[in-house]
């Protein structure tokens, strides 16, 4: 009953996901500081470490697709797929105004197939890397001549940075594993500016300005475990995954649309001086985890990720370049599976998460570091009669402050992950 | 090691789920005599899918809140707006010439501008020969008058009573081909009629047999060619001012665009048949029919000459219509636009030189409260700035004391098409007959604010 519960949740939520991505694009509703370079990075989280608020580097489900390790991809007998997606809303304030966003999207999608069954792995997915979306309006008034005139500006993001990738998950021995990934960067931003005022005589300006390009960078992961090493039946293991630097060579371009030769064209903004390419650097980044299971029951985990922002680049803007700075964040969580132990009852069915976490943040304004506090719940809703699953995490994070011009930012977010694996890709077993 | 019971990996071995699988299907196969939902199913389906779709509304709903004002520190302070002001490439004074027949009105007078020098204008006309209007044969016992009508606009000494005389003009002439500066004959030897106007709106003329006479050969003649013999024999009058005058009139002949005139509004001859001339007198302008014929003029038109100025401010910009002085202007912005090319506004100012235009007191001189900008393509400027519309006009900005014209357009057609063809002049005012003439602070003025310039307002595009 479960899975015809979950799988009609599934049905009923998909198309309201999609409609909220295109919702997303049109409201432009997500972080303000998404507004800053290429977007905020976005954090990737295994399904089964959502719950967490961890990526799951160290984290082995045979179940559920990896996202944060390449090394767990060749461990698998089953073959994976995972589909995610989340709702955040923000409470953002500024110290003069508050205000609410939501944002609904559809973020990752991947496919883990066994080439040779717990051997051998091939992933193939496509990943966000950072997001931008927000919609900022402010007004203020100029006097080009005899008169002040005021005026509204109004600018809204889109887009970011994703990632296809396709990688190889080798399992070494039964202790220890590795695995790599050739990863496509795409990066695709749009931001539409709207400027308008309250002279007739001065005609409103609006414009986009698009940025796209493409860059290659790799993964790199492995995985260890063992098992008896403070106690009988306990299992330890631990996960490291490093993504190298990349480079994606952008172009940008300006247009609007504007009356000339009596109809309306689109034409180009930029000056022949105009910066029509650039370069988006994004950073190495590791991560590190230990997972810890003391009993069947419960899982223990402990991560430590790090981005080194301030290598990044962004050579369309040097200022908000200088914005960026290295991002450490910390994070330990507990899982608890009652389903892996005989009783039947209804609460026993189900996996638990808990997780707490410290974001130093990527950003740094005015000498203040965008920092994030972020406590995470979760619950894996499992399938009796498959391997698939569904995955919902939980979290309530603070960023940021009101100080220094800055926004403080209350996030309420849900991840839902579902986790198919016989339901879709092994043929019904009954027919 | 990473085998399916571990501690951390167990969950139901394949095994066990694929036994408790076949058994459940199976058992639900037999039960539902091989079919896949029971009623049962069906209700709890729709119950939890209605149930999530109502959830799921009920999220996206909420995703339509707004952020509002939040993070408005993150947008550039100035909204990346820039304002630059840079003065005009070159501009030079150009003297033209324009046409001056069949104008709406026709100048008469003369004043001693002390800006502009000597105007002196000539009106000239003659009545047509419809013999609708007023039948084939004038009289001498009919009445027969030429009534003027005046614009209340006024040019010159107001406080004076202005003389004109009538004479006969010895050149023939053709309105649409006058231009103000053509100078015709007249035969000054004999008075046809004069009289004096201050500030009245009309005034009646009596103009002598003898010239009524001559005009009575060409309304009566039965010739098939009459018309062309009127048009080449007989050069009608010219209305003169006398010695002394020191003031202009505007006579009106032809309606405002959409006003619909009466003949009465405008200049005509008039004829009273003798027997209709004591209901004439008696009339009262109300209630019974008006006893008058209205004769519409054939042609008319006006010239005359400017004369110099006394003292020529070399720092100003004199523009005079009729059309004498225009200014050519280089904006410089053919080849460059300062700014960027997200341009939401550019103005080119002039500002009017008050100082210079001050008259003494009791004489007063037709406000310019128009500037028209013409992109003219022709080495023939006059007719092209008279036969055409300009491409912007610019109203007096009384807050400010300015002309403003907006070439954001044509900055458009620069940045993404091409300069229009020609060079801008600037004049004053529609030529209508009407005299408008002003003095602008020109590029070298002593205040450099009052000085012409551009003022272009664009969002810098290349930066955030």
């Amino acid at each position: 009953m479960i899975r015809r519960t979950t799988l009609l949740l599934v049905l009923a939520f998909f198309p309201v996901m999609v409609f909220g991505q295109l919702q997303e694009d049109k409201n432009r509703a997500g972080s303000t500081y998404s507004s800053i370079a290429f977007g905020e990075p976005v954090s990737l989280y295994s399904p089964s470490g959502a719950g967490m608020g961890l990526t799951g580097v160290s984290l082995y489900d045979p179940y559920a697709v990896n996202s944060a390790n390449p090394g767990l991809w060749g461990v698998n007998s089953h073959t994976q797929g995972v589909l995610t997606a989340d709702m955040h809303r923000l409470r953002v304030e500024d110290g003069a105004e508050t205000g609410i966003t939501n944002r609904i999207g559809i973020n990752r999608f991947q496919l883990v197939l066994p080439i040779v069954r717990s051997q051998l792995g091939l992933s193939a997915g496509f990943l966000p890397v950072t997001r931008s979306s927000y919609s900022l309006r402010a007004s203020g008034s100029f006097t080009p001549d005899f008169e002040e005139i005021d005026y509204t500006t109004m600018e809204a993001g889109a887009g970011g940075v994703n990632r296809a990738e396709l990688g190889l998950g080798y399992r070494v021995s039964d202790h220890f594993s590795i695995g790599y990934s050739t990863n496509i960067y795409f990066a695709s931003l749009n931001r539409e500016h709207d400027l308008v005022f309250d002279s007739p005589r001065y005609q409103p300006l609006s414009y986009n300005e698009d940025f796209s390009g493409t860059g290659l960078g790799h993964r790199f992961g492995l995985f260890a475990r063992t098992s008896g090493l403070f106690r009988e039946n306990d299992e330890s293991s631990f996960g490291i995954s490093l993504l190298l630097p990349v480079e994606i060579d952008m172009d940008r371009s300006v247009t609007g649309f504007r009356n000339v030769s009596g109809g309306v064209q689109e034409v180009d903004l930029l000056p022949s001086s105009g910066l029509r390419e650039g370069q988006i650097d994004l950073p190495l980044e590791i991560n590190l985890g230990l997972t810890y299971n003391p009993s069947r029951y419960v899982s223990l985990s402990a991560e430590y990720f790090r981005q080194q922002w301030s290598n990044a680049s962004y050579t369309f803007n040097t200022t908000e370049e200088q914005f960026l700075v290295d991002q450490s964040k910390s994070g330990v969580g507990a899982q608890f599976h009652p389903y892996r132990g005989d009783s039947g009852g209804f609460f026993s069915s189900f996996k638990y998460s808990l997780g707490a976490g410290y974001d130093t943040g990527y950003l740094k304004i005015a000498g203040e570091r965008v920092e994030t506090l972020m406590v995470n719940g979760g619950i894996g809703i499992l399938s009796q009669r498959s391997a698939s699953s569904i995955d919902i995490g939980f979290q309530l994070g603070f960023r940021g402050m009101s100080a220094q011009n800055l926004i403080k930012e209350t996030v309420w977010g849900l991840t839902l992950s579902i986790n198919l694996a016989e339901m879709m890709f092994i043929p019904p077993m009954f027919q | 090691m990473f085998r399916t019971n571990s501690p951390s990996t167990i969950r139901k071995s394949p095994k066990v789920i694929h036994n408790q699988r076949t058994e459940r299907v199976g058992r639900n196969l037999i039960k539902q005599n091989y079919s896949i939902f029971t009623i049962e199913d069906l209700q709890h389906y729709i119950r939890t899918a209605t149930l999530a779709a109502l959830s799921a509304f009920l999220i996206l709903l909420s995703g339509c809140e707004d952020p509002g004002g939040v993070g408005s520190r993150f947008l550039d302070e100035d909204a990346g707006l820039e304002t630059i002001t840079t003065p005009l490439a070159s501009s030079e004074a150009v003297t033209v010439d324009s046409y001056s027949g069949g104008l709406r009105y026709m100048a008469i007078g003369r004043y001693d501008d002390p800006v502009f020098g000597q105007f002196e204008s000539i009106g000239i006309l003659k009545p047509s020969i419809d013999t609708t209007s007023i039948g084939s044969q004038i009289s001498e016992e009919d009445l027969f008058q030429l009534r003027l009508t005046f614009s209340s606009t006024h040019y010159g000494d107001t406080t004076q009573t202005a003389r004109y005389e009538l004479y006969r003009l010895s050149d023939i002439w053709r309105g649409n081909e006058l231009y103000f500066t053509d100078q015709l004959e007249m035969d000054q030897s004999e008075l046809v009629g004069e009289f004096e106007v201050s500030g009245e709106t009309t005034v009646s003329v009596d103009l002598a047999q003898s010239w009524i006479d001559e005009y009575n050969e060409f309304l009566s003649s039965s010739n098939e060619d009459r018309q062309e013999q009127y048009r080449t024999g007989f050069p009608g009058l010219a209305i003169v001012p006398a010695d002394g005058t020191t003031r202009a009139h505007f006579i009106r002949v032809r309606p405002d665009p959409g006003d619909d005139a009466e003949d009465e509004e405008l200049a005509r001859f008039v004829r009273v048949p003798a027997e209709d001339l004591e209901e004439w007198e008696e009339w009262d302008g109300t209630d019974e029919e008006d006893p008058r014929q209205f004769l519409p003029l054939a042609d008319w038109g006006a010239f005359g000459e400017w004369g110099e100025p006394a003292e020529r401010d070399e720092k100003s910009i004199y523009l005079t219509n009729p059309l004498e002085s225009v200014l050519r202007v280089e904006t410089g912005l053919s080849e460059s636009v300062p700014g960027g090319r997200n341009v939401s506004n550019a103005q080119l100012i002039f500002h009017p030189n008050r100082e210079l235009l001050e008259l003494p007191d009791g004489h007063v001189r037709p406000e310019v409260t128009e500037l028209r900008l013409h992109r003219v393509n022709s080495a023939r400027v006059g007719e092209w700035i008279f036969g055409r519309d300009p491409v912007l006009t610019a109203s007096l900005n009384q807050g400010n004391d300015s002309f403003r014209f907006d070439l954001t357009g044509y900055i458009n057609e620069i940045l993404f098409n091409a300069p229009p063809p020609g060079q801008f002049y600037l004049s004053a005012h529609t030529v209508t007959g009407l005299v408008f003439s002003t003095v602008l602070h020109g590029e070298d003025a002593d205040d450099d604010t009052l000085r012409p310039k551009l003022i272009i307002t664009s969002v810098n595009s290349d930066s955030r």
